[in-house]
């Protein structure tokens, strides 16, 4: 009777209410009948009269059992083996030439309905996508030995990038055949960029730098006896940089400050360069600005203008204090701050270097090394450059640059909103004049990415980097902004324009975040708007990767999901075995012979004790 | 009914039959001229167009004949026709009818009296006999005849009618477009090379530069066309009938050629882009034939003689060869030159070209123990009107005297590199190019192409092997000894990019890193350049010419994907060798005067005033960036802007002026400027095009540089929280944060 569950509504409730009233007066009918003459009697015909209430009201409601589920079947999944015909054989959209008697499920959360008594299920083939694993029902007796994993998987690489610098692309190729692999990566010009030799389901890294902005499709294959065993495409934004304003000011004329100013003009940037020849005098120069802009003094407005400022360590030291408060004002607003540490600098004492530097331990530090190869991220330049002989110390320091030995070049340190860095390097402009130009563009754009003021919001945020969007799957798309109505307007190769509102986070921020389903493969445009008039704050693209690419990934993701779940419900079920997560127990309405025999039954003995009191 | 008026009758409905079909035949006969003229108009052949009219001539006769005031009358219609004309007839023409057998004395009476006014009524013609109205049939057959004859005409001047509706710029015109349907050209090479005259039929052409072209168009209409070259001169073309369009030009350059149509409105239509390689006539080639030394000393006792032999080859034949001599006598301050013009004494012709002979005899030229002779070989060959010169190497003979052994420190310049000498970099720059050209190049080309880099990439490492003494070249002396006595840090080289200070130094990294060798064998107490023996530029030299050989390995095998990453590693090391020396040049030579920061301070500045200079913005779009413009252009799937039409413009024209030194660039310009005709039309017709260009565009990007960047930190000043933090740090003492806590 423990397993017996009778649950009522409202609906039921009103029509068994006819009952009480009935079984009331036939109750107080025995009772005046049978009281007075027999009181076992009158229990026995009431007990009957109860019997035969409760048999009407199971037959209305009938009760339900609670069963161990019992029944037996199989979800064949992609990749899944042949299986033989049978009754309980169930398979996925995925599977192109199904059984014959197989039946179709359009989603895994199917299965209960389409079978209620399951008790058990094997899944065979790679398993089930993380939503669908999802709705499997606990309690399920569930097999699933995943099949070995056959390509390229766990992708890894930056969705955006910038035109120039380096980005990595991990990933690793599962196989059967343990023999070594050869890995190349394709440009979008079909040119192999990079090649190695890895050992098969080993992690590898590929570096490379895209060459110029645009949508570029690489293409990673893996080969072994020159036969091509995976070839998968890798797609990346690659954005150009942005504008950048920049402020030099230094103690004399320098190279250092003319092949920045040559570099970073002849690329957009705003650049002033300021150079003292007295002490209350200065030469300006500049390019990409007016004449106008270049006669502004470097007062607090200009400051909280500029994205970088750059200072030696001679001009730093004469500066009045009085400027030097302008600019620790202006660096705690947001400004960077790179100051070329030199003898000048090391001379002043601590209190005379300003607010700025007050995080910062600089020490004479006789003895070391005189050049140093900086080790830049992507770049391959062996060139040595001086080193000022300066220890750069302090606490909250980060490092910046660091030698090919590992000795510390350039720091930085946070101060208010902006950052402040040191460096210990001279003669950067070696790179620019002995042909190793990327080296000199990859040092400053390090520089600048890290110290310059940050204008990021509105901006849309780049995908996760081991994220790959498919067709027909959900796919989220965030955004810093500042502002609260946006929306993101998304357009693909054949998907007509669509727009969805962007929720803000949860617990508050600037980050938003919306939906959008593509419905076709390659490239997606993505416009960050305001909801109110439509004005475009940022526009990124999202890739979306057809079925047939990246399916050993797609497997794998697919059999991690699908142990996922299974663990997870094992953690809370009563199974102990792999991958058995339990048994499920089935409720099934009591059979309506049963209170049809007992009101038969106790309507018979009713009658018969009507027919013996007459 | 009398038989009489029976009789009458049928005659009177004949007639009717036979005035309505000649007058339905009339109508027909027009209207199917008209179909005719209207499908001859519409482009349908002939007999096309007489199965069309010859149907509207049937449709017409039929409409006309079952429908209609004319259609085909019965003695019913006629009598019911006789009594809308006659009022005579009082209603009752059908009593008239052959077959009205209805008796009654009523309808007789009535069939008299009508036929009573029968023979007074049928003598009306005009009035129940409809009017033939010829005129006018025959006057639209006439102008269907008219326009049938001259439909051809009518046809191009409703085009260009057309056309001019579409307005000028407009070079899309569905429906109306013309097509080139077949092209002949005549190429002459010039008369010089002995090349025969060749016909092509395909619109790409590669001649030799200097050739005439004349070319025959055929259209699928006629049309005022015109044909473009790289000057973008529009040249009428010249009608030669029949849908024929001739012109001609001489080609000295590879470039573009482009076939527009001209509508009378000004509207222009591109017909086609299409490419011609000029294949220059390129200078001889002067070796010298082993052995191919560039010094030669000969010892004071030794007999003074000598021979050489050098094989000139040309791609059309070798016109001349001389010697150019010079002979340096004397010591220091004191040497003479004395610069002869010398003949060979033989030459034989051989299956690679000309192999000149000369036997040298220093005492026939007048020189003794000591004197030096350096020359080299021009030759011309028979290109006209101006023959090109190729030049040998530059080969020095020494006649040893003990006396002057030290002439050489003294300093002369020697011509290392000549004019064929590529330098590394060069190399490496035409790997790249031939690696990026591979698609459009057919093998043999390829081959031929990688091999000539081999042997460029050989010159080079001889060139430096020699000095570093590398033994498996001639008879070159121990590098000590050569780069001491003979060449100095920083002569002069003629190498071809001046300009390039990576380059210009390679050369003289040789001489001033072999130079260097021997200082630091002998100064390497020396202070000053102590630290600089951390990078041994010989050592340098010699892994550069360790990747030499085996880029040249792979350039010779026509693998030049696995040569470049050697080339590259090659030039590093010169690059380091270079430095090096550079280190020490600046140490030794540049010590500038101390400038205090006092003395600079406290001078009289009263007449220095501060100044401000601005510099334009940088606009100069390199030829890279066009290309990467272009590229992200092309890579973006969505509707081409104005602005992006106007970087594939700009990357268009640069991809042309590209073409004219690499040939196979050439597809790719004129396949860039075809999708930039119609990029609509070419997308719908090739969807693979547009990844296709912007794939070949990113070949031609230059090396990736990272370019000036912001900060990329999502926490920003104009964050509102951050203003609030700011606002509440920024309050007085009694705001709800405490300052030192903030």
């Amino acid at each position: 009777l423990n397993a017996l569950t009778w649950s009522w509504e409202v609906p039921e409730l009103l029509a068994a209410a006819w009952l009480v009233p009935i079984l009331a007066w036939s109750l107080a009918a025995a009772h005046r009948r049978l009281w007075s003459r027999s009181r076992l009697r009158w229990l026995l015909v009431s007990a009957l009269n109860l019997l035969l209430a409760l048999a009407l009201a199971s037959l209305l409601n009938p009760p339900e059992w609670l069963r161990p589920a019992s029944q037996g079947a199989v979800l064949l999944t992609t990749g899944a083996e042949p299986a033989p015909a049978s009754v309980g054989v169930f398979v996925t959209p995925d599977i192109e030439t199904p059984p014959e008697a197989a039946s179709l499920l359009l989603h895994a959360g199917q299965l209960p309905l389409r079978q209620p008594a399951l008790g058990k299920l094997e899944i065979r083939g790679h398993g089930l996508e993380a939503a669908e694993a999802r709705a499997l029902p606990d309690g399920l007796d569930v097999t699933f030995q995943p099949p070995e994993l056959e390509g390229l998987i766990r992708p890894d690489w930056p969705r955006t990038v910038t035109a120039g610098t380096p980005a990595r692309l991990s990933a690793e190729f599962a196989s059967q055949d343990q023999r070594p692999v050869d890995i190349e990566l394709t440009d979008p010009g079909g040119r192999v960029i990079a090649e190695q030799r890895v050992p098969t389901g080993t992690p590898f890294q590929i570096t490379f730098r895209p060459a110029a902005p645009g949508l570029a499709e690489y293409r990673l294959t893996v080969k072994r006896d020159d036969g091509i065993l995976a070839s998968e495409p890798v797609a990346i934004e690659v954005t150009g940089g942005r504008t950048v304003d920049l402020l030099v000011l230094q103690s004399a004329p320098s190279f250092e400050a003319r092949a920045l100013r040559r570099w970073a003009g002849d690329r957009g940037a705003r650049v002033r360069v300021r150079t003292r020849v007295s002490e209350d005098r200065w030469i300006s120069q500049g390019v990409n600005l007016t004449t106008e802009e270049l006669d502004a003094e470097p007062n607090p407005a200009l400051l909280g203008r500029i994205d970088l400022l750059v200072v030696d360590g001679r001009a730093w030291a004469t500066l009045s204090e009085d400027r030097r408060s302008w600019i620790s004002d202006a660096v705690e607003q947001g400004l960077g701050l790179l100051i070329l540490a030199d003898t000048a600098l090391l001379e002043t004492p601590k209190p005379g270097r300003g607010r700025v530097l007050d995080g910062f331990e600089l020490e004479a530090q006789p003895g070391t090394p005189t050049e140093t190869i900086p080790a830049l991220s992507g770049m391959d330049s062996d060139m040595a450059l001086p080193l000022a002989a300066i220890a750069i110390g302090g606490p909250a320091i980060h490092p910046m640059l660091a030698g090919a030995s590992g000795e510390l070049i350039e720091a930085w340190r946070d101060h208010g909103f902006g950052r402040v860095a040191v460096s210990r390097l001279s003669e950067r402009f070696r790179w620019a004049i002995t042909g190793d130009k990327p080296a000199f563009a990859a040092y400053w754009n390090k520089v600048m990415s890290t110290l310059a003021r940050s204008r990021t919001p509105p901006a849309l945020l780049a995908p996760d980097t081991n994220h790959l969007t498919r067709p027909g799957l959900l796919t989220q798309v965030c955004a810093l902004s500042h502002g609260t109505r946006l929306q993101i307007a998304v357009s693909g190769p054949v998907d007509q324009k669509t727009a969805q509102r962007m929720a803000p986070a949860k617990l508050g921020g600037p980050r938003h975040c919306a939906f959008f389903w593509p419905v076709s493969t390659g490239w997606h445009a993505v416009q960050l708007e305001e909801a109110d008039g439509g004005r475009i704050l940022d526009r990124s693209w999202r890739y979306t990767y057809p079925r047939d690419t990246w399916t050993a990934e797609g497997h794998r993701i697919r059999q991690e999901a699908t142990l996922a779940r299974l663990d997870e419900a094992r953690t809370s079920g009563p199974g102990e075995g792999k991958h058995v997560i339990g048994q499920r127990a089935v409720t099934q309405p009591l059979n309506p012979l049963w209170p049809w025999l007992l009101f038969l039954l106790a309507s018979t003995v009713l009658w018969i004790e009507r027919r013996l009191d007459h | 009914v009398s038989r009489l008026e029976a009789t009458s009758f049928s005659r009177a409905l004949s007639r009717l039959r036979r005035r309505l079909l000649a007058r339905n035949g009339l109508r027909g006969l027009a209207i199917g001229t008209l179909v005719y003229a209207g499908a001859r108009l519409g482009g349908l052949t002939a007999s096309l167009s007489l199965a069309a009219g010859l149907t509207g001539l049937s449709l017409g006769l039929a409409i006309l004949t079952l429908h209609g005031r004319s259609r085909w009358p019965n003695p019913e219609r006629f009598a019911e026709h006789l009594n809308r004309r006659f009022p005579s007839f009082e209603e009752s023409a059908q009593l008239l009818l052959p077959d009205s057998k209805q008796a009654g004395a009523l309808r007789d009476l009535q069939r008299r009296r009508i036929e009573a006014a029968w023979d007074g009524c049928l003598g009306q013609t005009r009035t129940w006999l409809p009017r033939l109205r010829a005129t006018p049939a025959l006057a639209v057959i006439t102008l269907g005849l008219v326009l049938s004859a001259g439909a051809k005409p009518i046809r191009a001047w409703l085009d260009e009618h057309i056309a001019q509706a579409g307005g000028p710029g407009d070079l899309h015109l569905p429906g109306s477009r013309a097509l080139l349907v077949s092209v002949e050209a005549r190429i002459m090479p010039p008369a010089y090379t002995g090349l025969p005259e060749t016909i092509a039929d395909q619109p790409e052409l590669s001649v030799v530069a200097g050739s005439g072209v004349e070319w025959r168009f055929t259209f699928d209409r006629p049309g005022n066309y015109q044909l473009e070259l790289s000057d973008r001169v529009a040249r009428p073309l010249e009608n030669v009938g029949d849908n024929q369009y001739a012109a001609n030009a001489r080609i000295e350059d590879t470039q573009l050629y482009r076939i527009h149509r001209d509508h009378s409105g000004g509207a222009r239509e591109l017909i086609g882009v299409y490419g011609i390689e000029a294949v220059p006539d390129r200078p001889p080639v002067v070796r010298f034939l082993p052995p191919n030394e560039t010094l030669l000393e000969i010892a004071r006792d030794d007999a003074p003689r000598f021979s050489t032999r050098t094989r000139v080859t040309d791609d059309f034949g070798v016109t001349e060869a001389e010697i150019r001599a010079s002979v340096a006598r004397g010591a220091g301050e004191g040497v003479k030159f004395r610069d002869e013009l010398l003949a060979f004494d033989s030459s034989i012709l051989d299956d690679n070209g000309i192999i000149y002979q000369r036997f040298w005899d220093l005492e026939q030229l007048g020189m003794k123990p000591g004197d030096e002779i350096y020359f080299f070989i021009n030759a011309f060959d028979n290109r006209e009107p101006d023959a090109n010169r190729g030049r040998s190497d530059t080969v020095v003979v020494r006649w040893l005297d003990e006396s002057t052994a030290d002439m050489a420190e003294a300093g002369i310049a020697i011509d290392v590199l000549p004019e064929y000498f590529k330098s590394q970099r060069q190399i490496i720059i035409e790997t790249e190019q031939l690696i990026t050209d591979r698609p459009y190049t057919d093998a043999d080309t390829f081959d031929d192409l990688s091999r000539t880099l081999g042997q460029d990439q050989s010159s080079l490492k001889q060139r430096y092997g020699q000095y570093l003494g590398d033994e498996t070249e001639g008879f070159a002396p121990a590098p000590e000894e050569e780069s001491a006595e003979n060449h100095e840090p920083g002569q002069a080289h003629d190498e071809e990019h001046e300009e390039d200070l990576t380059h210009a130094h390679e050369g003289s990294s040789t001489d001033g890193a072999a130079a260097l060798i021997e200082r630091f064998t002998h100064e390497h107490e020396a202070a000053e350049i102590g630290p600089i023996t951390q990078r041994n530029p010989v050592g340098l030299m010699k892994r550069a010419l360790g990747q030499m050989w085996q880029a040249e390995l792979h350039l010779l095998l026509s693998d030049p994907e696995r040569a470049l990453p050697y080339e590259y590693e090659a030039l590093k090391y010169l690059g380091l060798a270079r430095q090096a020396e550079r280190i020490y040049t600046q140490r030794l030579g540049f010590e500038p005067p101390p400038v205090t920061e006092d003395r600079r301070l406290t001078g009289d500045l009263d007449d220095i005033e501060p100044y401000a200079r601005t510099e334009p913005e940088a606009n100069a779009i390199t030829d890279g960036r066009a290309f990467a413009e272009a590229f992200q252009v092309l890579s973006r799937p969505e509707p081409l802007s104005e602005a992006g039409m106007a970087r594939l413009r700009l990357a268009g024209d640069r991809l042309s002026q590209w073409a004219a030194s690499r040939p196979a660039l050439l597809g790719q310009a004129a396949a860039l400027e075809r999708w930039m005709a119609d990029p609509a039309g070419t997308e719908h017709a090739c969807p693979s095009c547009r990844r296709e260009l912007a794939a070949s565009l990113w070949l031609l990007i230059e090396e990736p540089e990272p370019p000036p960047d912001t900060g990329r930190r999502t926490l920003a000043v104009d964050d509102p929280m951050t203003v609030e933090y700011t606002r509440l740090r920024a309050a007085p003492a009694s705001g709800a944060i405490p300052e030192d806590e903030g």
